[in-house]
């Protein structure tokens, strides 16, 4: 795709989702949370886009974009592997499930496969500790995760994906 | 509105701060993140004292904290000074080199940090107080300088890592740091002269002054100062130098810049702050 | 439309006549947990059976009873047979589940659970299912009052989750919902209102545990243009999920209290602070508030009462420190969520400027009920101190996990013992870590003591959200303390400095201590530097970032020194202190460990002991993961 396509792409995106909110500081982070779920991240010219949009200084919303974790200025996967950190996973062997998947996807914390697929990013609490160590694709929470099941697991977004 | 201000009764403004009311009674407090010009942040915890009202006393900065009716305030305690001594520890493991950290730390009997032994040697001179944020934001109000990500991965930086086109060059963000972790660089002899805000990915270009020709403002700075002090942008074309010379007796009622006043003002603050802490250590 | 309390009550008398008169009802546990633990797929299998055999029974979700350990959960409402709960249920289960059922039996070998009528807290009246003549086979399923797990409990705050549908605006109104908001807004004056919650007790269930009421009172008292009231769903302790699992169970009943809490305050726009990380969570508050508009519970003229009140919905957008008031209130501003001093507190300035009274999901999904039952009755549960009841999380070790609500007072013994069935796996209790990353960890010593917002302050420890997480010998606290410190220094904000310098410098000395490199000065170091986070932070973050160092420091210091003056790790965690071993009699050489091994330290001939070369290992221990045979162990 070339950059002028892109460009148009992220500005009717964020267009369009400007559109739902009201033009006011109070409506960034909301705006910025629907601008990533549609593009995956949020690129440069979405935020400028949106600082004119909202009238927020640009440093403002650099801020508050380098701020929360959600949020990513780099392109993401097409799928984002989310890691539990949570005590009770970190109790029940978290640490080596990450180990296993970025291993596995040959990619460090925070980081995007080379083929665009995945995006590894471990999270503070998906709120799942009884089913501990746990690992939300997408949106999807998986339970009481052993390494050993990973393959399995991540094989059906490979299958995806190749179809 | 009474409070006692190391055992001494003391009259405030409701509302007015500890650090405020300490300073009009010649009480010293240290601070690195405060500034007069700029709103209070209390983000440096060197400001801290101790406040007891009935049996319970705790830690505030006085920087923001603003007395109740019949508060005890201590400035001094061993309390307050434990806490000083680790902030200055952290802040020398962070920035060993800086000069006003150093000498901080040693008025509080600190020589080194028990945290770095075996790290390299860092040559951060930022210790995040945000005065040139604060500065350029509410002063300036050009909202050019961000801070960015958190923790202790927080910076300073401008939006994007790059070039702010907010940025005037008025060099406010420079002159208020304590810490001389921010620089500009003229580069007057280019053919379009410029000056470079060196931490901060900028360039700004630069006009020459119309009597002397030497480079020395920015046409945005022109426009912003003309804007702020409502006069016209051609009383201006000149350099101060040249300007001092041809408007000798106007350019003396004229009020300070911001700049020149946050220069004026932290050069004899930071003077006055380490005067004080080695007079009350020794 | 419900624009009266009358309305309300015919709305409320007519689907509870449905409720408990109508016909079959299966209901599958499809919170979060649940949906991890395969309750879709089961929902599927579930729907195709009742389609194919012409059942012709009701299939709806419902949120989690809090049995996690038992997902995914259904339960079957069947006359004649009233309730039964069914628990670790495979979507292979269902055939004979339904063929069981619907022959007049109980598919007994997956039944955990009955109940032969409902109790509805909100009016306390007991509701009977339909009953048939009782089958004999329903004799053999323990009523819940005598089950395990849910025998100690008593739910307030989870009094719907698990039985009613989330998504239905008319089983919260049959189960006595928004009698509360009615009867505040029609009889009772904000004061009044104020002073009922004041004599209940009730405190704050997110973290401090500050009294309600009060907070209400400084709120109303405060001067301001507007005033909001907010709701923190920013859930933020790692390893507490009782407010996820309210909202996802029974959202309603926070829009409830919020209503209430509204017209005491006299606000008339509230926040609901929800964490992105929930997804389902945001989807079933945001339909909730819809079904509250569309119902005329949320708008102009509640209950013809001249109150109005509006909802919006904020997401979080992943910032632990969100969960502090003013770091939160910066956040819907449009700010990072950078907190600033307190005082001034959110009550006299709170967002933008303006009086700001700010709850948590469990404290105000308590209020509704405080309403309709009275103060009185509220604080005859728990101790003098602390009223009522409490959730907490009970997770890690024990065998039993899951959401456990309990009267204020009961022993941390009962509920790890009694209610978790002691340790997984024939392991030995060390030590219950309460209060999230800013609490604590509590030893065996101190099992007897109540769990009361003082007591556990008493023990270095705080109630924070109600994380409560069961550690065994294999847990080591060193690592644990380390862990946290991790966490708290991701999560710091970075503006003060003995936060944001302090937990990094913390997380570097435990590091060094967890690797073998610890030197005894280290730990004057770290109290010392506890000491000055604790009194020197500008937020309580860092204020309580030392917590998980200063307990297992008090309690467990023996097993610092063991790191530091024998390079030993007690508890065979701390990977630069340990090593992988083979036992060779229980090696059969499959080569399972060989395969797994990421950087090929372990190796062996086919069908011969194999071997782990300690020099290549990084101890990640996928090769102990992977041996069928017990054959690695850690030395």
């Amino acid at each position: 795709m070339n950059n002028y396509s892109e460009n148009a792409r992220v500005n009717s995106a964020v267009t369009g989702v400007l559109g739902r909110y009201p033009d006011e500081p109070a409506s960034l982070i909301g705006v910025l949370q629907d601008v990533q779920e549609e593009l995956h991240y949020l690129p440069r010219v979405a935020l400028e886009q949106i600082a004119h949009g909202l009238s927020v200084p640009r440093n403002q919303v650099y801020h508050v974009a380098t701020f929360f974790k959600a949020f990513s200025l780099t392109p993401r996967g097409r799928h984002t592997i989310h890691i539990c950190c949570g005590t009770a996973c970190h109790l029940k062997g978290a640490g080596m499930i990450a180990e296993a998947i970025q291993s596995t996807l040959k990619t460090g914390d925070g980081e995007t496969t080379e083929d665009g697929s995945f995006t590894v990013q471990t999270v503070r609490c998906l709120g799942c500790c009884s089913l501990a160590p746990a690992i939300m694709i997408d949106r999807e929470v998986y339970g009481e995760v052993v390494p050993r099941a990973l393959r399995r697991i991540l094989g059906k977004y490979w299958e995806a994906e190749s179809a | 509105m009474q409070f006692s201000l190391n055992g001494r009764n003391i009259a405030a403004e409701p509302g007015e701060t500890v650090l405020s009311v300490a300073r009009k009674n010649g009480v010293f407090i240290p601070t690195l993140c405060h500034h007069d010009a700029v709103s209070p942040s209390g983000a440096c915890r060197l400001c801290v004292v101790q406040v007891s009202s009935g049996e319970r006393s705790r830690i505030v900065s006085s920087c923001l904290y603003a007395p109740s009716e019949n508060d005890r305030v201590e400035t001094d305690t061993e309390r307050v000074r434990k806490v000083r001594r680790m902030v200055l520890e952290l802040l020398l493991a962070r920035c060993p080199t800086v000069e006003l950290i150093r000498d901080l730390a040693r008025a509080y009997g600190i020589q080194r940090s028990r945290f770095t032994d075996g790290a390299g040697p860092s040559e951060e001179r930022c210790v995040l107080c945000g005065l040139c944020v604060r500065v350029c934001d509410e002063v300036v109000g050009r909202h050019a300088i961000s801070h960015a990500k958190r923790g202790i991965q927080r910076k300073i930086t401008t939006a994007f890592d790059t070039q702010a086109d907010e940025c005037i060059g008025c060099g406010a963000c420079v002159r208020i740091c304590p810490t001389g972790a921010l620089h500009y660089e003229d580069l007057p002899e280019q053919k379009q002269p410029e000056r470079v805000m060196v931490e901060l990915h900028t360039r700004v270009p630069l006009v020459r002054c119309s009597d002397c020709g030497r480079a020395f403002a920015s046409p945005a700075l022109f426009e912003h100062v003309s804007k702020s002090v409502n006069v016209p942008p051609t009383t201006l074309a000149a350099c101060p130098a040249c300007r001092s010379k041809s408007f000798a007796a106007t350019a003396a009622q004229n009020p300070p810049s911001a700049p020149a006043f946050a220069r004026a003002h932290a050069r004899t603050y930071q003077s006055q702050l380490l005067a004080s802490i080695n007079e009350e250590s020794s | 439309m419900i624009k009266t309390p009358q309305e309300l009550i015919a709305a409320r008398d007519s689907v509870r006549e449905h409720f408990f008169n109508g016909w079959t009802r299966i209901r599958v546990g499809m919170a979060t947990c649940g949906l991890a633990g395969g309750a879709g797929k089961l929902f599927e299998a579930i729907r195709e059976q009742n389609e194919k055999n012409n059942y012709g029974f009701f299939v709806a979700e419902t949120g989690c009873n809090g049995a996690c350990f038992l997902e995914p959960l259904v339960d079957v409402v069947l006359p004649g047979q009233g309730r039964i709960t069914y628990a670790n249920m495979k979507p292979s289960d269902i055939e004979n589940l339904l063929l069981l059922t619907f022959g007049g039996r109980v598919y007994t070998k997956k039944a955990v659970a009955r109940a032969t009528s409902e109790h509805l807290l909100s009016d306390d009246t007991e509701i009977p299912y339909l009953q048939g003549v009782i089958q004999p086979d329903v004799q053999k399923v323990p009523p819940y009052s005598e089950a395990p797990f849910f025998k100690n409990q008593v739910r307030i705050a989870l009094r719907n989750c698990g039985i009613i549908d989330p998504t239905s605006l008319d089983e919260y109104i049959a189960f006595g919902g928004y009698a509360g908001a009615a009867k505040a807004l029609t009889q009772l004056q904000p004061e009044d209102v104020i002073d009922e919650i004041k004599r209940s007790g009730l405190r704050g269930r997110g973290g401090g545990g500050f009294p309600t009421g009060r907070k209400w009172e400084a709120c109303r008292k405060a001067n301001g243009a507007a005033r909001f009231v907010i709701c923190n769903a920013d859930e933020g302790d790692p390893g507490a999920y009782m407010d996820r699992s309210i909202i996802e169970g029974d959202p309603h009943s926070i829009i409830e209290g919020m209503i209430i809490g509204a017209y005491a305050i006299g606000a008339r726009i509230g926040y609901v602070y929800v964490r992105e990380e929930y997804p389902l969570a945001v989807k079933r508050m945001r339909l909730a508030v819809q079904q509250a508009e569309a119902a005329g519970l949320l708008g102009e003229n509640i209950f013809g009462s001249g109150f109005d009140f509006r909802i919006r919905i904020s997401r979080g957008a992943g910032a632990f420190v969100c969960g502090e008031e003013t770091g939160l209130i910066a956040s819907i501003e449009g700010n990072a969520g950078t907190p600033r001093q307190r005082p001034p507190y959110p009550a006299q300035s709170g967002l933008w400027g303006m009086p700001t009274n700010i709850n948590n999901v469990e404290t105000w999904n308590n209020v509704p009920v405080i309403i309709t039952r009275g103060a009185g009755w509220f604080s005859s549960i728990g101790t003098p101190s602390s009223k009522g009841t409490k959730v907490f999380s009970l997770v890690g070790k024990a065998k039993r996990v899951g959401l456990v609500e309990v009267p204020m007072g009961t022993s941390l013994r009962e509920v790890v013992e009694q209610i978790g069935g002691g340790i997984q796996d024939g392991g030995e209790f060390k030590a219950l870590q309460t209060g999230g990353p800013s609490g604590g960890c509590i030893p065996a010593a101190h099992l007897d003591c109540p769990v009361d917002y003082e007591t556990l302050t008493s023990l270095g420890s705080m109630m924070g959200s109600g994380g409560m997480i069961v550690m065994d010998s294999r847990t080591c606290m060193v690592e644990m303390a380390r862990y946290f410190l991790a966490f708290l220094k991701e999560e710091s904000c970075g503006k003060c400095v003995p936060c944001r310098e302090g937990t990094l410098r913390m997380l570097e000395t435990l590091s060094a201590i967890c690797e073998g490199r610890g030197r005894p000065e280290h730990l004057d170091l770290l109290k010392e530097l506890s000491e000055a986070m604790a009194d020197g932070s500008l937020c309580a973050l860092g204020g309580s970032a030392p917590n998980p160092v200063r307990s297992t420091l008090h309690f467990f210091e023996e097993e610092y020194r063991a790191h530091i003056e024998e390079r030993r790790c007690p508890a065979r965690v701390c990977k630069a202190l340990i090593e992988y071993q083979v036992v060779r009699e229980s090696c059969t050489g499959c080569g399972a460990c060989a395969r797994v091994c990421p950087v090929k330290a372990a190796f062996g001939k086919k069908k011969a002991p194999h071997e782990i070369n300690n020099g290549l290992c990084t101890r990640c221990g996928l090769c102990a993961d992977a041996c069928k045979f017990k054959a690695i162990k850690v030395a």
